[in-house]
């Protein structure tokens, strides 16, 4: 028995900063992930305002092309990478088990690691600003050959990405498991929350194109370093291939990013409007023919690489498609608050607002998948419209929803409503003044990653500047608001939200102060 | 999931905590049958273009993937087993690698639950004579604070005899 | 009284001007849609995309109008209380249905135009166009024209020394010239990276990768001068490489085509003279604003230590032989290209001589132009022993 104590020992309650570097509790680690997405979110917002700084009026002002060329890349990268997709792990962690009624992850110390992992991966990346040559200037798609043309940080940058896409499989593996076989019994797959739904299906694309991003990269380094020519034409090789290989990551990746912000939105509006989710069964359809369609459309992303005809055609009416079950699930929300008792606090307003922009986003989406209109809309402003509002007012504003939904249930407190109110308007009014005008300059002609612009671009960057600012500030509204929340505030209650159902509301708030002492029971 | 047992007198009482394993070996089979064709399928088209680390990469995940379901399965018969019977608290535990068993003298033994984190997390232990074990690696936070209480509770009583 | 109404009318006529001016200065300076085009693949695009447009806003409108008014008549703070239905076979059916009947009713058009914009098939002249960091090379197949074309804006006005032009940013020192009511056809490629070559008003954008070949076609309606720029991110000067097409009457055409051809006979006469210091270093200045002082920097300086300083260069002070091998052929695996392919022998003469006697390089010698090309031909030969 001695050895066995003195074993165990050592595991138990760490304090200090080890606590935080050995914890393996679900709930522990998701406050990590979380933690560590608004750290980056903050870091590549930043990034944002010198870009949009540079971009205020025509002329170079505040930054050299070369800078402004490694900012927007490091945006890309560090919002994708950093923020969001760890934002959404934090709440597959938080949220996952109490949903299904599982005591945590199924393998709690590889979900430790998946986590520690992202810190290292951000070091490398931030660093690469300060090694000869600056960062990685490539654009976060790093197309060979101009990939290959750089320095020491573009092998950072392939390093934090093989580290990235190994933290991402080994949460999806911990994830697909946990779900499929961890749940309570009597938790049936089609009683499962949307949100847990639309997590499997996510890990699932995760396991399936988080390889051939990192694939891809080592291809790029070994034709960098090795005397490779996958991708280098005058070694024989093809930069197109290399295209075909990244979007067929990258667009899975874009839903990767879309599908968890779609089950956010599926708990909180139905918590709001008082009923039960609409047509929950073509909900959960919906999500998997999105998933499915993801590995069918890349070739979207390179109308004007120049495809055959016949290659054109299919992507484009492939890409069509998906319109069919996102507006389905659009359909459902919109029938979910019909004839509802509806509210509007904070969380319910970031999720109607997602509703509204997300499905712009998807308009723009559906312009752009047509062939003849992306010949002149590829690359420009436009597209930069297009993502920003499926990835900001999609993603982002979910996650903002989520986070005040979750908040009360996380930490005990209720949040500012007032000032959480406020940090909603600011943020969509901001939005809109800064992304909507977009549409019209690259409808004018505007490319995008270019730092400076001929002038009958100049007004409408302007305005797309000032709203970026407000935007920018207003984040640190919610910061407040999070830190506050934290600290203290309003007891929260078993049920902040009367009209909320799925089963983490059965627990306490916070959890672990009183619980049931036997399985709970799925009705 | 968790089993109470627990007798009318507060000395009696047994809590069994396994895992949860809801879908069996049909987790695995699920997963490969929605991985294995595209893997094969995007996986041919990429040797074919020339672009073999494609391949290659993506079997690894499935690989992780198999690895993960099987030591699921291995783990599935496991038990953490408490079980206060008047003056014992014995401990049982099964993995496939260890058996223990642990006995505490009821009169003697402390209930210990940390809080790991603001976030919720907690360590529950069970101490004695200087020595620490810990106690319900298979429940989620929740039922460690609920048993925590309920033992406290029962072991007061006991000494109060 | 009096006195005050004329302070409360003036804001508000003030404000009327204003709302019946918005329109103008709303084309003027805000502008809304497309260019105005000026192929028939142009006005296809314009067209298809005002309908998908105005399409999206119909399907905003259907799905937004009920949101909105549940939003407002089914607020739980007027007591509303929720009505719990949470199927509707007919209705999910039906939107499901319907939207995918709207595809296809999109996609046939849509299909039309694809069909069309990429038949590239019995053109009436061939542009080759090579993008190249970051500048256009036109060579016309067939005439043995060919010619650079480069940003046309003083460095000045990027870094706001100087009031910028009109057409800032868009403006080349050597235009592509084609015919107007001819089929041209562009065959695109790369020297280093992907560029893409978009002109909006023609409706072609195209990318031009290296190793491969890429066609596209445009007949432009009406003479004028169109302006686009690079449109894949190719490097530090990705803004700087526009594209400026002047399209004019066939015969104008044929006249600007003969002139050409008798300038390069004349260039290939120079190339043979002999000049002095002065000459080529004023010379010089010019190849070096075009080509050469995105990385390099107007002050010889570079920006290191991705591109590295010619001041007190090694190579630059060394000797001829090395500094012209640099330039001729580039440093593979970095931005320095190889200006062997790219620039006359003249102009690389010129370039090498205003290096090796500006800023602090006092060299004092003058290279010719025909020491640049017996160094040409020593490659030549060089590569043909090689094979």
């Amino acid at each position: 028995m001695d050895a066995i104590a003195h074993h165990i020992r050592h595991e138990e309650h760490p304090t200090g900063l080890m606590r935080w570097l050995t914890t393996t509790n679900h709930k522990d680690i998701g406050t990590l992930y979380l933690w560590f997405s608004l750290t980056m979110f903050f870091f590549a917002g930043a990034l944002a305002m010198v870009i949009r700084a540079e971009l205020f009026q025509p002329g170079l002002q505040v930054v050299q092309p070369q800078i402004f060329n490694q900012l927007t890349t490091m945006h890309g990268l560090v919002m994708i990478f950093g923020a969001i997709m760890p934002a959404l792990v934090g709440f597959a962690n938080w949220q996952i088990p109490l949903m299904i009624g599982a005591p945590d992850m199924a393998f709690p110390r590889l979900n430790n690691w998946s986590f520690w992992l992202l810190p290292v991966a951000a070091t490398l990346l931030v660093s690469s600003f300060f090694v000869p040559g600056g960062s990685m200037a490539g654009g976060w798609t790093m197309y060979p050959p101009l990939y290959i043309q750089g320095g020491i940080s573009y092998d950072m940058t392939i390093l934090a990405v093989h580290i990235l896409g190994l933290s991402s499989i080994m949460g999806a593996i911990n994830i697909i498991v946990t779900i499929l076989n961890l749940r309570a019994p009597g938790m049936t797959m089609m009683k499962l929350p949307l949100f847990v739904w639309t997590w499997l299906i996510t890990a699932f694309l995760l396991v399936a194109v988080m390889p051939v991003l990192a694939s891809v990269v080592t291809m790029l380094l070994t034709d960098r370093h090795f005397g490779t020519h996958f991708f280098n034409a005058a070694g024989g090789g093809d930069p197109v291939m290399y295209q075909h290989i990244f979007w067929t990551f990258g667009h899975p990746e874009v839903y990767i990013m879309i599908l968890p912000a779609f089950g956010i939105i599926s708990s909180i509006i139905p918590t709001f409007a008082r009923k039960k989710l609409f047509g929950y069964t073509s909900m959960v359809y919906a999500v998997a023919a999105i998933a499915l369609l993801s590995f069918l459309v890349w070739a979207h992303h390179m109308f004007t690489v120049g495809m055959p005809v016949a290659g054109q055609l299919y992507f484009m009416y492939a890409t069509m498609l998906i319109s069919v079950p996102t507006g389905v699930k659009v359909f459902n929300w919109v029938a979910t608050l019909w004839r509802g008792s509806i509210s509007f606090e904070t969380p319910m307003l970031f999720a109607l607002a997602f509703v509204c922009l997300f499905t712009i986003g998807g308009f723009s989406g559906l312009v752009v998948s047509l062939v003849p209109v992306d010949i002149q809309l590829q690359d420009t402003y436009y597209v930069v419209a297009h993502f920003h509002y499926v990835l900001f007012s999609g993603s982002a504003m979910a996650i903002m929803g989520g986070v005040y939904y979750w908040l009360p249930k996380w930490t005990g407190h209720m949040y500012d409503e007032f000032l959480g109110q406020v940090h909603f308007w600011l943020t969509a009014i901001a939005f809109n003044i800064t992304f909507f005008p977009m549409h019209f300059l690259g409808l004018a002609g505007m490319p995008r990653r270019i730092p400076d612009y001929a002038l009958q671009f100049a007004d409408f960057n302007r305005l797309s500047s000032l709203g970026a600012f407000v935007l920018g500030a207003s984040q640190l509204i919610f910061l407040y608001v999070v830190v506050k929340c934290i600290r203290g505030g309003a007891q929260a209650g078993d049920r902040p939200w009367e009209g909320a159902e799925s089963l983490e509301w059965t627990l306490t708030s916070p959890p672990p102060y009183h619980s049931f002492t036997v399985a709970p029971q799925v009705k | 999931m968790v089993e109470c047992v627990r007798a009318g007198d507060p000395a009696h009482f047994c809590v069994t905590a396994r895992p949860n394993y809801v879908a069996g070996g049909a987790g695995l089979r699920v997963a490969m049958v929605v991985l294995l064709p595209w893997w094969g399928g995007i996986g041919a088209a990429f040797v074919k273009l020339g672009a073999w680390p494609v391949t290659l990469f993506m079997l690894l995940p499935l690989l992780g993937l198999a690895w993960a379901f099987h030591q699921v399965e291995r783990h599935a018969g496991d038990f953490e087993r408490l079980t206060l019977d008047d003056d014992r608290l014995v401990l049982d535990t099964h993995t496939p690698d260890a058996d223990q068993h642990l006995e505490f003298n009821s009169h003697w033994v402390q209930v210990a639950l940390y809080s790991t984190s603001a976030g919720g997390g907690n360590v529950l232990t069970l101490r004695s004579h200087g020595k620490e074990v810990a106690f319900g690696h298979l429940l989620s936070d929740e039922e460690r604070t609920a048993i925590s209480r309920e033992l406290n509770l029962r072991l007061a009583q006991i000494k109060h005899y | 009284m009096r006195l005050k109404e004329p302070t409360t009318t003036r804001p508000a006529l003030l404000a009327a001007g204003l709302l019946l001016s918005l329109p103008a200065l709303a084309e003027y300076r805000f502008p809304l849609n497309l260019q105005p085009p000026v192929t028939i693949i142009g006005h296809r695009i314009y067209d298809l995309s005002t309908t998908i447009n105005w399409i999206c806003f119909g399907i905003f409108l259907v799905v937004f109008i009920p949101m909105f008014y549940a939003l407002w008549r089914h607020r739980k703070s007027i007591g509303h209380e929720a009505h719990h239905v949470h199927e509707h076979p007919l209705l999910e059916t039906l939107w499901t249905i319907v939207p995918f009947l709207v595809l296809i009713g999109i996609a046939i058009p849509t299909t039309a135009v694809v069909v069309e914009m990429k038949d590239t098939s019995k053109p009436d002249m061939t542009i080759k166009v090579t993008g190249r960091q970051w500048k256009w090379e036109y060579e016309y197949l067939g005439e043995d024209v060919k010619f650079l074309s480069n940003l046309a804006t003083p460095r000045e006005q990027i870094s706001n020394q100087a009031p910028k032009g009109e057409h800032y940013l868009l403006e080349v020192d050597k235009p592509l010239v084609v015919p107007t009511d001819r089929k041209v056809r562009l065959v695109f490629t790369a020297e280093d990276v992907i560029h893409a070559w978009w002109v909006p008003a023609l409706g072609v954008k195209q990318d031009a990768i290296p190793g491969f070949i890429r066609d596209s076609w445009f007949k432009v309606d009406l003479p004028g001068t169109y302006r686009g720029q690079c449109a894949e991110l190719c490097g530090v000067d990705h803004a700087y490489m526009p594209i400026v097409v002047e399209a004019v009457p066939p015969d104008k055409f044929a006249i600007w085509m003969n002139d050409q051809k008798t300038r390069l006979a004349e260039a290939r006469a120079a190339a043979s003279k002999e000049y002095a210091l002065p000459e080529l270093v004023a010379m010089g200045q010019k190849v070096y604003q075009a080509n050469c002082v995105a990385c390099h920097q107007a002050n010889g300086q570079g920006l290191p230590p991705a591109f590295p300083p010619l001041d007190g260069s090694k190579v630059v002070t060394g000797p001829v032989e090395g500094h012209l091998t640099v330039v001729f052929n580039g440093r593979p695996g970095t931005a320095m290209q190889a200006f062997g392919k790219q620039l006359s022998d003249v102009d690389i003469a010129a370039v090498i001589t205003y290096e090796r006697n500006s800023w602090n390089n006092k060299t004092g010698i003058a290279v010719q132009p025909r020491e640049i090309l017996a160094f040409r031909e020593s490659q030549a030969q060089k590569v043909a022993a090689g094979k």
